[in-house]
């Protein structure tokens, strides 16, 4: 009887979620926006840099201008010292040339006058990055004549440079060492990152969705109809479950929509290159969205048979990284996490009789979700570190922060232990959260304070 | 089956330290139309989410036909609160059919229920429109109907007439006396007194959260009645009357050239020869018991159990 009930209320809410216009909009628009964001960053980068920014060099020491090497975005014309400063300046004014640098003649031997007393004369659509790279160019120019003094050889100082890598291997395992290439870190990462952000967005959105709804019943005063037919409880649970289902859903049709975008936007660039560069970019675009990476090399594959041989390598790669584990333990924490912040969410949303009062009691339930995110973020480099560890025992923030540690493995004692604090929380809370709703439904008017809600939290 | 479909033994509800109910027992008999009375706080409302659980009593105990009341039989319960309230953005069916499934209908049932009762209040129209779109009486209208959609045995109205004009007021009325005809018990909660003498057959007066007065209403005005008639008559002579000791008092009747008289018998079984006193003195034209109102009866009953509670 009560779990049909519960199974009601759940299709009810959801169905009037579901059918809003809202939600598509959101749905499909996100995306959308996402992908716009994005294809503009890109362009304008690319506008950006296809522009060539030429430089005049008026080289007064005559010493360095010879050794200016350009690159793709920065041209240096050499102008012959003989002419007037005021005619040199007057280039950049015609637009002869974007910028004008001025090198000061310069006897000693260290270059220090130089050094100190460079000019750039520009008028404007001169990126001002343009400063940076001309002073590391003439570093470069500086530091070369310099080594040549010293009477060393550029060319066997070459020689002295090395590039050292380190591979990691974690041993915790005895029965297997594991070497984790960088590919196994990244998605690691990725993965961190994306099951942190997951679970906070089901904190936040649904739980405030579980807020509105029941604040709405109650201000539509239609809650007292409500609980005469059910449970408060079961009105709770229903609910708790039919927002994480709608926060679900939303997901779904966004990876619908932006896997769909990225094929569409991949297949588009396939078609209109066919060399091996702008696949190649494609596969760096795609590594970033685990789901359109595999996609992506399917489209490689079908043009460069030695891609396949490299899939290949991926694949055993990342069968590194026990996915298992992490599906069954961010699981646990996923439900658990936010089945108590749904839970304190509608206890919320029970006891105030406006949005506006609801400010007071849903601040402290921001504050541990943001420090959860915020040190997330920033555990990120040290997964196992004191700060990681006590966070993921606290169970108002373990839920996200063991989201960001699980990819990275983490001892089966802290597992169970951060599980189990979380477990008990929850059933504690949601006990209190159940109480808090169930008088709090029926009660308006004055706006409640904590010392209210200690009450109603006592009396049966 | 028993005649008595609902009982209340020693139900107490304390909130904090204020006694919201205070030890109350009644009976509430089977296919009666019941009044629940009371001023503002005297408890009524407690009365009735603890009759559907929506509260839990601090002590004593609610009978459903004779057992101990359970979460299954809240589909045998009909209840419309005071606070009216529905969803403002679903449509009338919607929101019917749901409300009409958490009390355990089934879809096909619901439906058909949901048309017929439309139809009856020639609503059928209105289906398809949101509860915004709606007039608050109209609202008003749609809440009633969904609340006997179950077609509960025993279906509780808080304060039913408030918000109705009188044209919608009697809509309801013949429709809340249709109801206890085909055997349903309906509770009736107000504070106006007047609408439990029109209507009730039984009423339980609360005051303070405590039961001072229940039983059928005939037999609470026999109980309270003073033996006081009242009398038109005409008559030069009639003035005379004031001598009398049982004489209690002029009431004037406009347009007439009769005056009616309260007077107060010794002995009220028997008014035929105060009757043969009176017809010595003038014309009568209408000689009559007079019953206390429920008002009388609540200001009296109030004013005794707070003299009991001295003692």
């Amino acid at each position: 009887m009560a779990k049909s009930k519960i199974g009601l209320i759940i299709g009810h809410e959801y169905l009037i979620r579901v059918r809003k216009k809202s939600f598509w909009l959101v749905g499909i628009l996100t995306p959308l926006a996402i992908v716009a964001v994005g294809f503009l960053i890109g362009f304008l980068s690319m506008a950006n840099s296809s522009e060539e920014t030429q430089v005049a060099v008026y080289d007064q020491s005559s010493r360095l201008a010879a050794h200016m090497e350009g690159d793709e975005n920065l041209a240096f014309i050499p102008v012959s010292a003989a002419m007037e400063l005021d005619s040199a300046k007057s280039m950049v004014r015609n637009a002869t040339v974007d910028a004008l640098l001025v090198i000061p003649s310069d006897t000693t031997s260290r270059y220090e006058v130089i050094e100190k007393s460079m000019t750039i004369y520009y008028s404007e659509n001169v990126p001002m990055s343009v400063q940076g790279e001309i002073s590391s160019q003439v570093e470069k120019v500086i530091q070369d004549a310099r080594i040549k003094d010293l009477g060393i050889d550029p060319a066997s100082l070459d020689k002295t440079r090395t590039n050292v890598s380190i591979s990691m291997i974690d041993i915790s395992d005895s029965s297997q060492e594991k070497e984790e290439s960088d590919l196994v870190q990244t998605v690691k990462i990725v993965l961190a990152f994306a099951l942190c952000f997951l679970l906070y967005m089901f904190m936040v959105f649904s739980g405030n969705m579980v807020m509105t709804s029941t604040l709405e019943e109650k201000t539509n005063r239609i809650v007292e109809v409500i609980v005469s037919s059910v449970r408060p409880f079961d009105l709770m649970v229903g609910k708790i479950i039919s927002s994480g289902l709608v926060a679900m859903t939303q997901v779904l049709i966004w990876a619908v929509m932006l896997t769909g975008l990225s094929m569409a936007g991949i297949a588009g660039v396939a078609t209109m290159t066919a060399g091996d560069k702008m696949t190649e970019q494609a596969l760096a675009v795609a590594a970033e969205n685990p789901e359109t990476a595999q996609m992506a090399q399917v489209m490689a594959t079908s043009q460069n048979p030695d891609a396949m041989s490299e899939m290949m390598e991926t694949i055993t790669e990342l069968s590194q990284i026990d996915f298992l584990t992490i599906g069954i333990v961010s699981l646990v924490f996923f439900l658990l996490g936010y089945l108590l912040y749904a839970s304190l969410y509608a206890a919320v949303g029970a006891a105030v009789d406006s949005p506006n009062d609801a400010g007071q009691f849903v601040l402290p339930l921001t504050i541990p979700i943001i420090i959860a995110l915020y040190c997330g973020m920033t555990i990120i480099d040290n997964p196992h570190g004191p700060v990681a560890f006590w966070l993921s025992m606290i169970p108002f923030t373990s839920p996200i922060v063991m989201m960001v540690r699980v990819p990275f493995g983490v001892p089966a004692w802290e597992i169970v232990l951060s599980a189990v604090l979380l477990l008990v929380t929850f059933l504690v809370f949601t006990w209190i959260a159940a109480k808090i709703y169930r008088i709090g439904l029926l009660m308006y008017g004055t706006k409640p304070t904590y010392k209210d809600l200690w009450k109603w939290i006592r009396q049966s | 089956m028993s005649d008595i479909i609902l009982s209340a033994h020693s139900l107490t509800k304390v909130y904090g330290d204020y006694k919201a109910l205070d030890n109350l027992t009644v009976d509430i008999p089977r296919g009666s139309l019941f009044g629940l009375l009371g001023p503002n706080g005297a408890g009524k409302t407690t009365f009735i989410r603890l009759i559907n659980q929506i509260l839990i009593p601090t002590s004593g105990h609610i009978t459903l036909n004779g057992a101990p009341i359970t979460r299954e039989d809240i589909t045998r319960i009909g209840y419309m609160p005071e606070e009216r309230g529905l969803y403002k953005n679903l449509t009338v069916m919607d929101q019917a059919m749901y409300l009409a499934r958490l009390k355990g209908l089934s879809p096909a049932e619901a439906k058909a229920r949901i048309r017929k009762w439309l139809a009856k209040f020639e609503i059928e129209n209105w289906a398809g429109k949101k509860i915004q779109e709606l007039s608050k009486g109209m609202a008003q209208k749609v809440q009633f109907i969904i609340n006997l959609l179950h077609e509960p045995e025993l279906m509780i109205l808080d304060e039913p007439f408030s918000g109705f004009d009188p044209i919608n007021a009697s809509l309801i009325r013949s429709c809340i006396e249709e109801m206890c005809e085909g055997g349903t018990t309906v509770i009736f909660s107000t504070h106006r007194m007047e609408s439990v003498e029109q209507m009730c057959s039984h009423m339980l007066l609360i005051n303070k959260g405590r039961g001072i007065l229940q039983g059928k209403i005939s037999d609470i005005k026999e109980q309270y009645k003073e033996g006081i008639y009242r009398v038109e008559i005409g008559g030069d002579n009639i003035n005379e009357m004031e001598k009398w000791s049982e004489f209690v008092g002029w009431e004037d009747i406009k347009n007439s050239q009769c005056k009616a008289a309260f007077i107060r018998l010794e002995n009220p079984s028997e008014p035929n020869a105060m009757l043969s006193r009176l017809c010595g003195i003038g014309q009568i034209r209408s000689f009559a018991e007079v019953l206390p109102s429920i008002n009388d009866i609540f200001i009296k009953a109030v004013g005794e159990s707070k003299d009991s509670q001295n003692v």
